[in-house]
């Protein structure tokens, strides 16, 4: 040991003696630095002198290297550096042109000089290189006390803004990425080491001077997996310093790398895969947070709500991957510009498009073609685009069925397309517009079929006033629809139609008042006008009533502030607080309620830390359905005055540990949740254009407590996550309605409870292309109210069926792998293709959706219906362009 | 590129092939004993109410009640119409009852005691059942019964016109059928076992006819509500596929329809969805169904059924499958007569269950064909007997052919 040390350092003093002589010069004029030029290095630097430039330069570099370093660092401070005929001309916000402009002989195609200067300018304040020092604020006396330091962080390639990159310094200070890529973090004044530290990124360490206040723009970039050993990743780093918890986040890539069915990668299934997250089964729509119904999460697509974010009845979700940034899933500590739902957010960000370049993807899978566009839209790019749109060839799947499967005749298609327009108007300003459209459209039956709409169009103006105050603002219009055609006889022929459109407009405001104090303030409001059913005759022979139930409106408005007090390094917390205001426009009904949204943390260690957080929430909207996943044929209601707000409160606590060279991040929390006014149906309940259906609403309460233990690792040969959860959701009647009281007042367990749960999510890189990966899950099955005896009646055996929630189904157990092989890294490659093939339900086990008994004459029968019952091979090709 | 499409075409039938029903019976503790009460008060007519109890899945034999139960309608005016007892079931005259009237139904079940004081046996009314006040409801005609056959001919529709205009717009029927079918062969001839000989059948007497009734499995509800008439035309009460029994040879069907209140119409409706419209994708939550039936000393027993009180019309309808050739055997009968010996007559009947059909008969050299003396061409019994096919020979009464 001693041995290779010393011949180590032996090593290192060669090397140091052979190093050339380095060159510094240290806060130096722009002139000086260019008079250094001339005599050093002989150059032939031809500047013009330029009096308002104030400027320290500093520049330390081998000589072989300084006068490159020193051109660059008067470029990052505005000039222009030209080099034309052995001479560099360094000139202010200006440079000339040493050949003919492009399309001189096309004089319709002649540059736009201006648009490109800017551009240039622009590009030179953002910062790539790491050895340097960079000095933050107008040069002056270094003061005590700290300066407010904010940014963007950008990826190199693309110039698209990335979320959730950890900013921190060596002495405690940290801050991450929001959603537009925007930083702010105090840091001392005079030196400073700034570490920038993202998943997926290559981590950056910068010297700052820090003399005032000021902007500091990072563009980092994509790393390239070391795969010999592990590499450190500081993702796991923001759990420790957040007092927020149960927050998960799922990258596009990871998605991208998770085994699903038919090779479809798809944000919900792997949103599924995460700890306190549940489905009924394979083919269900809509997903269960930490016990709770699948209308207690609010989807939020670029701040546009989701009703239904499922496409052919829940095999696939209604997002297309190739436009999505990030995914954040909510399930403890809502922030506090959140509410409207009881259990979670489910956050979807999509991409704003490359702002350097025209790029693309083609995408060919078993069920869907797919297709992405995006790029700049100015030649500075100001203006960015991604366009992304999805359709579906998947009526061969239901038409090559088993008859026995009752789906033999249906058909499904589907089709989305979501657009994306980003334009920064100045650097501390942008305007964002979204749009979204999905449709569906299937029949199981010739006389029978569905069809259902989302819409969400949005408009984002993001704001960073000045450096301690930024401003979100948004406007949108959300719509959900659906149609159902019944022709099974021409009288009775009808159209059944149901949606909800709303409007909202909401401001979120973060001051950073302190190192200590970041403040979170804001207000909103959505208008909601909500169809809860009309009919209308279909076809000439109909006799159906036209008929319509009562349009519902309500005015959903909160305000919110909350703080984040970071106390010390070790102690910090989140306190907030959101009045919710909902007014129903129809009868006059208005609840008001308070929200607290409270956590803390406690670090032992700058890897070992508890947490704890207590959350109350309102929820105004339920659904309205008796299937126990989301359903094409679910009505939404409003409360008013015979329909009350569900309410709720969770109280969560848990240890979070990163070991293993900090490549490793353990997870345990704990949690237990009530929930009053959740609705469920009597028995036989008719939910359908029933205009008294308050009186076939049953409140109950519902509890849920659980305890979710998670292993993740982000980098290396060897990434992805497993966890384990035991959890329990209870649900029991609070009125007494005699012999209908369901289950006679006890607590019964709610369709979704499924206590324990194992869920492996790996994936293994074999070499920088190709990498393999696994998906496990087990689960509990789910409860279900089966026969417990049958009776003659009527001419043939009836059945008598349990309490409800009496039985469960068989466990759930599925494990898929695939195979993805990445395109090779050549740069002067046009097109990148990828290959993903794979198998799903690998051990083809017969993983039951439900179990239910027929009465065939004198013959009761059990049966169990499997959706994906078998294995499933599939390929998936993705080029990009 | 055609091999690229073959391995795509494998892939997606291998996919397609996955989603299936299977069987599947777990232990489940049942859950039995509870009194079913099962029919309606049905005025202008003869009622029939059935006690039962419900039982265990795995059971086979309808579960009754012992003889000490009594089923009684009850008038506003006080009178009672005492149920006349057949086994499980209860006979009313409730003839005399018509729409707009007010009764209920009771039942109870009392044993006696001999009183030694007295020297005479007392009532003890172990328990009471009944009904809230029923209205009687009015009941249209019905115009008329028909089938349609599907395109493909794999179903027929029986389907339902009637102008409508009963009490409230919930109808139910409920028919009971009666079928003629066929066995696979005609056999001249039939086995006594006591004297150990063929012979011949006499009378037209055979084993080829047979009857067969029961009624009409399916629950039929509908409503006009929402509907701007008031009536049904052709709507579809039921439906039987073409390798339906009953619709082998000649079918029949009395259908009775009656009007329903509507909480009769829901209690019907999710017990029709309980039965049909279960363990789907988007299939609802079975629902547990609360009748209006209601022990008097001890309203929280689960009693099972609802009684309705309505007048009812009926239609009897006849269908002859040779007229349109609907019924198609699930399976080719391919079975091949074996000739059998007097010698071995005993073994192939008790041991092998095969029955006569008629004298077996070979050619000679000639190609001249002869009766072999004491051989019988002999089939499965299933293919002979047509009584294997839980019919019998009791044919009714108005059936409108000859078979004997």
């Amino acid at each position: 040991m001693r041995k290779t040390a010393f011949l180590a350092a032996l090593l290192l003093s060669v090397l140091a003696s052979a190093q050339p002589k380095a060159d510094t010069l240290y806060r130096v004029s722009a002139d000086s630095l260019i008079r250094h030029l001339r005599s050093s290095y002989g150059l032939k630097v031809y500047a013009e002198k330029d009096t308002s430039d104030k400027r320290d330069y500093i520049v330390r570099a081998p000589r072989e290297e300084f006068p490159g370093r020193a051109f660059k660092a008067l470029e990052e401070a505005g000039y222009i550096i030209t080099d034309y005929d052995g001479g560099h001309y360094v000139l202010r916000n200006m440079g000339f042109n040493t050949g003919l402009p492009f399309g001189f002989f096309q004089k319709e195609e002649k540059a736009d000089d201006g648009a490109l200067l800017k551009y240039a300018g622009e590009q030179a304040v953002s910062t790539t290189f790491q050895n340097k020092i960079y000095e933050i604020g107008d040069r002056g006396p270094i003061r005590s006390g700290k300066a407010m330091v904010s940014g963007c962080v950008r990826d190199v390639k693309t110039g698209e803004p990335i979320t959730g990159v950890s900013v921190y310094d060596d002495k405690g200070a940290y801050a991450i990425t929001d959603a537009g890529g925007f930083y702010r973090i105090m840091l001392p004044y005079g030196e400073n080491r700034l570490n920038f530290s993202g998943y997926s990124l290559e981590d950056m360490k910068f010297d700052l001077i820090v003399f005032d206040q000021g902007g500091f723009d990072v563009n980092m970039k994509e790393r390239v997996f070391a795969l010999t050993g592990a590499v450190v990743t500081s993702e796991g780093l923001s759990r420790h310093r957040v007092s927020k918890m149960g927050i998960e986040t799922v990258r596009s890539n990871v998605i991208k790398n998770v085994p699903v069915a038919f090779g479809e990668a798809d944000l919900i299934k792997v949103v599924m895969t995460l700890p306190g997250v549940k489905t009924v089964g394979e083919a269900s729509n809509g997903f269960n947070v930490r016990g709770g119904s699948t209308d207690q999460n609010l989807i939020l697509f670029n701040n546009g709500t989701i009703y239904n974010p499922n496409h052919v009845f829940g095999i696939l979700s209604a997002f297309n991957t190739d436009v999505i940034s990030d995914v954040e899933l909510y399930k403890s500590s809502i922030p506090v510009e959140y509410g409207g739902r009881i259990s979670s957010v489910l956050e979807i960000r999509s991409r704003e498009g490359n702002s350097k370049k025209f790029a693309g993807s083609l995408g060919l899978g078993l069920l869907t073609s797919r297709l992405h566009l995006e790029g700049p839209l100015s030649r500075s790019g100001q203006t960015t685009f991604i366009l992304g749109a999805r359709t579906t060839y998947s009526d061969w799947m239901l038409g090559l069925l088993p008859k026995n499967s009752n789906y033999a005749n249906g058909t499904a298609t589907f089709g989305d397309v979501n657009l994306g327009i980003s334009h920064k108007l100045n650097s501390a300003n942008s305007l964002h517009a979204y749009g979204y459209w999905s449709a569906d459209r299937f029949r199981f039956s010739n006389d029978t079929s569905f069809r259902y709409r989302n819409a969400s169009f949005s408009l984002k103006w993001r704001s960073n006033f000045s450096d301690r105050h930024s401003a979100v603002t948004v406007a949108g219009y959300d719509s959900y629809a659906y149609h159902i055609d019944d022709t099974f006889e021409p009288p009775t022929s009808y159209r059944l139609s149901s949606g909800i459109d709303q409007a909202y407009v909401k401001s979120t405001f973060k001051s950073a008042l302190s190192d200590r104090h970041n403040l979170t303030y804001g207000l909103g409001t959505t208008y909601y006008r909500l169809n809860a059913g009309t009919v209308s005759t279909l076809g000439d022979e109909s006799l159906v009533i036209p008929r319509a139930l009562p349009l519902e409106n309500a005015l959903e408005s909160a305000l919110f502030a909350g703080d984040a007090w970071t106390l010390n390094d070790r102690i910090s917390f989140d306190a907030g607080v959101r009045l919710s205001h909902f007014a129903s426009l129809d009868d006059g009904t208005t609840y008001l309620n308070p929200e607290l949204r409270l956590s803390g943390k406690y670090s032992f260690t700058d890897r070992f830390s508890w947490k704890a957080g207590f959350n109350t929430m309102h929820q105004y909207i339920q659904k309205i359905s008796d299937c126990v996943n989301i359903s094409p044929t679910d009505t939404w209601k409003l409360c008013n005055a015979d329909i009350q707000p569900q309410n709720g409160w969770q109280a969560a606590t848990g240890l979070y540990a990163t070991v293993a060279k900090n490549t490793l991040d353990l997870t345990l929390e704990a949690y237990y949740k009530h929930v009053d006014h959740f609705v469920d149906y009597r028995s036989g309940a008719q939910l359908v254009m029933n205009p008294k259906l308050a009186d076939e609403l049953v409140n109950t309460e519902c509890r849920a407590w659980g305890v979710e233990l998670m292993a993740r690792r982000d980098v290396g040969k060897i990434n992805g996550w497993v966890s384990y959860t035991y959890s329990r959701s209870m649900q029991r009647a609070t009125e007494d309605e005699g012999l209908q009281t369901i289950n006679g007042g006890r607590w019964y367990a709610s369709s979704f409870d499924k206590p324990h749960d194992f869920k492996l999510v790996g994936n293994y890189k074999l070499t920088h292309r190709y990498s393999i990966s696994a998906n496990l899950d087990y689960s509990t099955g789910r409860p279900v109210t089966i026969p417990v005896s049958k009776y003659y009646y009527s001419g043939a055996y009836r059945l008598q069926y349990s309490e409800r929630n009496g039985y469960r189904i068989p466990d759930y157990f599925r494990l898929d792998l695939a195979m993805n092989i990445e395109p090779g890294h050549y740069l002067k490659q046009l097109t990148h293709l990828s290959v993903t093939f794979g198998v799903y339900n690998v051990t083809g086990r017969k993983n039951a959706y439900s179990v239910y008994y027929t009465s065939d004459e004198n013959l009761v029968k059990g049966h169990m219906l499997s959706v994906l019952a078998t294995q499933i091979p599939y390929v998936n090709l993705n080029l990009k362009f | 590129m055609h091999r690229i499409s073959n391995i795509i075409s494998l892939i997606l039938l291998l996919a397609a092939a996955g989603s299936c029903v299977y069987d599947f019976n777990p232990q489940v503790e049942g859950n039995t004993g509870t009194l079913v009460v099962d029919g309606d008060i049905l005025a202008g007519d003869v009622s029939v109410i059935h006690l039962s109890r419900a039982m265990a899945l795995d059971t086979v034999i309808p579960v009754g009640v012992p003889d000490d139960w009594k089923v009684w309608v009850e008038l506003e005016d006080g009178s009672r119409i005492e149920g006349i007892r057949n086994k499980s079931e209860f006979t009313l005259d409730t003839r005399s009852l018509s729409a707009g009237m007010k009764c209920r139904l009771g039942i109870n079940n009392v044993t006696y005691t001999f009183n030694h004081r007295s020297g005479s046996f007392d009532m003890v009314v172990n328990s009471e059942y009944g009904t809230p006040w029923l209205t009687v409801q009015s009941t249209p005609e019905i115009d008329s019964l028909s089938t349609h056959v599907a395109d493909d001919r794999s179903t027929m529709d029986f389907c339902i016109t009637s102008p409508g205009g009963g009490s409230t717009p919930y109808y139910r029927w409920f028919g009971t059928e009666d079928w003629e079918y066929t066995a696979d062969v005609r056999a001249d001839v039939y086995y006594d076992p006591s004297k150990n000989s063929v012979l011949d059948y006499k009378d037209g007497n055979n084993s080829f006819y047979c009857w067969n009734r029961a009624e009409v499995p399916e629950i039929m509800v509908g409503t006009t509500n929402g509907l701007s008439d008031p009536g049904f035309v052709n709507h579809v009460i039921y439906t039987y596929g073409n390798h339906n029994i009953k619709l082998s040879y000649l079918y029949s069907v009395l259908l009775v329809q009656e009007n329903l209140s509507e909480d009769a119409y829901r209690y019907w409706y999710a017990m029709s969805r309980n039965s049909t419209d279960v363990g789907g994708l988007m299939s609802s939550q079975p629902s547990e169904l609360h009748g209006n039936i209601y022990n008097v000393n001890d309203p929280s027993e689960t009693v099972i059924g609802f009684v309705n009180a309505s007048e009812v019309s009926s239609i009897r309808y006849f269908f002859d499958s040779s007229l349109l050739l609907f019924y198609h055997r699930a399976e080719r009968f391919s079975e091949e007569p074996k000739a059998v010996h007097s010698s071995q007559w005993k073994h192939y009947y008790y041991d092998l269950a095969y029955r006569p059909a008629v004298a077996h008969e070979e050619e000679t050299a000639t190609g001249e064909r002869y009766k072999v003396p004491d051989t019988y061409d002999w089939y499965p019994r299933r293919c002979i007997d047509c009584t294997y096919r839980g019919g019998d020979k009791n044919k009714p009464a108005w059936w409108p052919n000859n078979h004997k």
